[in-house]
């Protein structure tokens, strides 16, 4: 399955809905589902208020592939690149910080991720891995 | 978006759709800096009906925190799921704490 997606947060319901049906199919618990669901939306945040700085006009993909291996979720766009540092976060913020997390939850929900920019295109491969 | 209500000297936001998320959340924050006031110490947060919440909700509910007073205790409803998930994986769960019941967060902080 391929989304063709706005630069505009309320896409990222589309993306969501489209992650929990594809993680179903794959026969995911419950859990799993959620994290992949919870990296899809910060990873499609990101996308918007990053990489896109917030302009509706821009568009992006999300292709999904659920098999019994697990979900793997490819975004494509044509932002702005993620900062190294950002890509490498892992540690959370203060407590007292509003932003700033989402890198890091995404790490901490799926089992791969792998970033590359290339001639100003942007993928990010999630992988959530099934059970067996 | 959300609900206000006291319960005791406990203020409840109990929180009215399924999701929270970065499309959603400028609304929430909108209404508590429109409701809360006076650095109240004590609020309950009744996310049971929450099924999603994001990086961006969950900014929205430290920006709750920030505008309680200095000992403010905030607790917030949540079920064992994605929301409580979220708590843990950024640690906020040591700062927010999580209750099964309303009536369990309302005996916990009215003590």
């Amino acid at each position: 399955m391929t989304l063709t997606l706005a630069s505009r947060l309320e896409e990222t319901d589309r993306v969501a809905a489209a992650v929990r049906e594809a993680c179903a199919g794959a026969g995911l618990d419950d859990e799993a589902c959620a994290n992949l669901e919870l990296a899809a939306v910060e990873a499609a945040n990101n996308i918007v208020v990053h990489g896109y700085a917030g302009d509706p006009a821009q568009t992006y993909t999300a292709r999904i592939a659920a098999g019994p291996a697990g979900v793997r979720l490819l975004f494509s766009d044509a932002g702005i690149a993620i900062p190294p540092e950002a890509l490498a976060q892992t540690e959370m913020p203060d407590w007292d910080s509003e932003a700033g997390r989402g890198m890091a939850i995404i790490r901490a929900c799926v089992d791969e991720l792998e970033y590359q920019c290339v001639d100003g295109d942007n993928t990010l491969l999630l992988i959530k891995r099934g059970s067996l | 978006m959300a609900e206000f209500s006291n319960s005791g000297d406990i203020l409840v936001v109990r929180l009215t759709e399924p999701r929270l998320d970065a499309a959603r959340a400028p609304t929430l924050k909108a209404a508590l800096m429109q409701n809360v006031q006076d650095k109240p110490e004590r609020i309950v947060v009744d996310a049971q009906d929450l099924k999603f919440m994001d990086s961006t909700g969950l900014g929205v509910v430290v920006s709750l925190l920030k505008m309680m007073g200095a000992s403010g205790k905030l607790g917030i409803v949540c079920q064992e799921g994605s929301v409580r998930k979220l708590l843990k994986i950024t640690k906020l769960d040591q700062i927010v704490r999580p209750f099964e019941t309303l009536d369990d967060a309302v005996a916990a902080l009215g003590r």
